[in-house]
């Protein structure tokens, strides 16, 4: 995932830690390498690369494009996995090329989930249309790690990859894993919330300086896929608590898109959640 | 405020998150890859196996080929291609290579008085030759001319380097060299990029850094120092005292540098869909060897109407000049196939040259393919302190008038106006990339020059394809 990974594990002896470790670790690479953007020999480079030829994918691909499909619908159209094409038309490079507002609106045909024709196992993307799980990826990679974890153990354990974790176990547990939350604005005020957890997930999501592009979320910037410009006044930071992390990921990420009304979004949820403005 | 209602989304999130966790299937990273596609799939042909070797992310890799032809009536034609190679090497880092070769012949005003009908007869300097020749200027400067023939070539290849150190911050070294025959230039860059508020706005910090070496054929010759003394004695006995006809200096030095620092800083605004709008301040320091080593000035007396050149000195600028500019941009597109770019520039230096800049695109997307861009350009300049078209000594005895302390008759130094008008075709060929054409006019006035007004054609080519 390219992004720090790490499974604490409240276990003995050492070696049954590490075999825990091992299967997070397992289904972690499985799933970025099934799924990553940048490679060339996985089903996310195929699709992308079919130039409007229609594909039939394997059975988890068609459930997270199925579960995209749903985000989309529930999001009204803010949560598209093919919005990432706008990313060519915003790069300010500091020169004197700055974007054009017909640019936008050439590079804005290419995206729309509405216009992909998806009738399980079968894809269709016109060409210049691409898709990117990266607003899915990470989330369901601790879930499914924690899911594994959960059916052959019961330790007490914090899977976190980048930020997005889920405790799973409850064997053990003399206190939850606490979580530390870092104000986006200032990054070196320290800690300005903690988060304790001895069950579910809680993810983040919001353009604070931790969220890189690296992160294996694929936009540095949250742009509205039903206008191709900036999202107006979106709160910096959203953290979200849910049973799973996918969940909790989705909720963060459908709030921000809501711009000025993240707040009233995420209140009429029933979750608990910190918002940073 | 009033806030729209917002409905739960909890409970089918829900049940479509159980849908996907609580699901079975092969979690094989491979199973997508063999039996499950289809046979439209072309993975498999040979032409794609190779790319699968290749662990490249091609979003935005690109090459682009541009050929640019600038055309001066009766002066400077240059031939520029140049090939710039886009490498998104990963998404933190994108690379930048560009080389661009230009040949440069014909002639070009060299400061020298204005002697109209005299364009056939010419002082020879190739700046790129083995010769150096001014034969014929000595012996008869008044049939000399005010056009200095030339031609040389610049090799320039630069690299700059992007990195997104977070979502907001990107770095970019660039670094570049320029080389002609009698000419280097080694500069460096430094820039900061800061996006804030959702990328509404970017902030740009930024210095470069450029060093430059002239080596001009014949060495550097001694400013404002004697290039040739008419040799009609009559025409002599006007000289001024402090010029002295009979010194030849030969030039030891063979040659000289100068340094610019530049300091840049601007924002980048979206305003709404419509429009978005820049800001930018810059100020540059340069030091060192600033005249130009092939350019030259007239001194002149009209004592009896009749004017007489007298003689033909090097010019001499001040060492250091300290510049600054100003620039706002707009881009507004006020429908879905019409978008308008306007600029203004502003610069001035203390050198006392003030120039104004406006500069008006529109671009109309006749379809989702094809697009005419119109440009309109119009640039005033004010002289530096120092130019004049030549040294005037008419009625200045001997004693009490002193050597100028700089002097540049080079028109670039002089009031002008110039105006751009022109054309430009593009046309997107979607997943290939694109290819335009640009033919543009380009006229020169000059208001306190007496050498004749300038036009220039300029045609270019470009071709952009995705790889």
């Amino acid at each position: 995932m390219a992004s720090p990974c790490e499974v604490f594990v409240n276990a003995e002896p050492k070696a049954h830690a590490i075999k825990i470790i091992e299967l997070a670790e397992s289904e972690a690479l499985r799933i970025e390498k099934k799924f990553s953007r940048y490679t060339t020999n996985n089903i996310v480079y195929r699709i992308n690369n079919a130039k409007g030829k229609t594909l039939s994918v394997d059975e988890e691909t068609a459930l997270l494009l199925d579960y995209a499909d749903q985000c989309y619908q529930m999001s009204d159209g803010l949560f598209d996995i093919t919005a990432g094409v706008l990313r060519k038309a915003w790069q300010f490079d500091g020169s004197d090329k700055i974007p054009n507002p017909l640019d936008i609106k050439q590079v804005f045909q290419h995206i729309g989930w509405q216009k992909v024709k998806w009738e399980k196992p079968y894809l269709t993307l016109n060409p210049g249309m691409e898709i990117d799980f990266g607003g899915i990826g990470k989330e369901y990679a601790v879930d499914r790690a924690a899911n594994l974890i959960r059916q052959k153990y019961s330790d007490f354990t914090l899977v976190n990859f980048g930020g997005d974790m889920a405790a799973v176990g409850t064997k053990n547990i003399k206190k939850p894993w606490e979580i530390g939350l870092q104000d986006p604005n200032n990054m070196e005020s320290g800690l300005i919330a903690k988060i304790e957890l001895s069950h579910g997930a809680v993810a983040t999501s919001g353009d604070a300086h931790r969220f890189l592009l690296k992160n294996g979320r694929r936009y540095s910037h949250i742009l509205n896929p039903k206008t191709g410009w900036p999202i107006e006044n979106p709160p910096k930071q959203v953290t979200v608590m849910a049973p799973t992390c996918i969940e909790a990921g989705m909720l963060a990420t459908f709030a921000i898109l809501q711009g000025s009304e993240a707040e009233s979004f995420l209140a009429a949820q029933d979750v608990e959640y910190r918002i940073i403005y | 405020m009033q806030l729209k209602r917002k409905f739960s989304v909890r409970n089918q999130l829900t049940i479509a998150t159980s849908a996907l966790l609580i699901s079975t299937f092969t979690p094989d990273a491979n199973a997508a890859l063999g039996a499950d596609m289809q046979a439209t799939d072309t993975i498999k042909s040979p032409k794609n196996s190779k790319k699968l070797n290749t662990k490249i992310v091609n979003d935005s890799d690109s090459f682009a080929i541009s050929s640019l032809y600038y055309a001066e009536e009766g002066r400077v034609k240059v031939n520029k291609m140049q090939t710039l190679i886009s490498n998104q090497l990963d998404d933190n880092n994108l690379l930048k290579t560009n080389f661009i070769y230009d040949t440069m012949t014909g002639s070009s005003p060299n400061g020298r008085k204005y002697i109209p009908n005299t364009s056939g007869l010419v002082t020879v300097t190739t700046a790129s030759g083995n010769s150096f020749n001014t034969e014929g200027s000595a012996a008869n400067p008044a049939a000399a001319t005010w056009l200095t023939v030339f031609a040389d070539q610049r090799l320039a290849g630069s690299v700059e380097w992007d990195h997104s150190l977070t979502s907001i911050l990107t770095t970019t070294l660039g670094s570049s060299v320029s080389s002609e025959n009698d000419y280097t230039s080694y500069s460096g860059t430094g820039k900061v990029l800061l996006e804030l508020n959702q990328k509404r706005t970017a902030f740009t910090f930024g210095s470069s850094f450029t060093q430059d070496t002239i080596r001009p054929i014949g060495g550097i010759p001694q400013s404002l120092g004697v290039l040739t003394c008419s040799d009609d004695a009559s025409a002599r006995a006007f000289a001024p005292a402090w010029l002295n006809c009979d010194s030849t200096i030969n030039s030891t030095t063979k040659s000289r540098e100068k340094s610019i620092n530049d300091y840049f800083i601007g924002v980048t605004q979206v305003w709404n869909q419509h429009t978005i709008f820049q800001l930018n301040y810059s100020q540059g320091k340069e030091n060192g060897y600033l005249t130009d080593p092939y350019k030259q000035a007239s001194i002149i007396d009209k004592e009896f109407n009749d004017e007489v050149e007298i003689a033909i000195l090097h010019e001499k600028r001040p060492d250091t000049r300290n510049t600054q500019s100003v620039f706002f941009r707009l881009v507004n597109a006020p429908t879905d196939s019409l978008s308008i770019n306007m600029s203004y520039r502003y610069f001035w230096d203390d050198w006392e040259i003030e120039s104004n800049t406006f500069d008006v695109r529109f671009r109309f997307n006749l379809n989702n393919h094809f697009y005419i861009q119109t440009h309109a350009r119009y640039n005033t300049q004010t002289s530096a302190f120092f130019f004049s078209p030549y040294i005037d000594v008419t009625d200045k005895e001997s004693d009490n008038f002193s050597a100028p302390k700089f002097f540049s008759a080079d028109h670039r130094l002089g009031d002008q106006t110039t105006t751009t008008g022109g054309i430009k075709l593009g046309r997107n060929l979607g997943d290939v990339g694109k290819v335009g054409l640009r033919i543009e006019q380009m006229r020169q006035r000059y208001t306190n020059n007496q050498i004749p007004n300038m036009k220039a054609w300029i045609i270019q080519m470009l071709l952009s394809f995705k790889f």
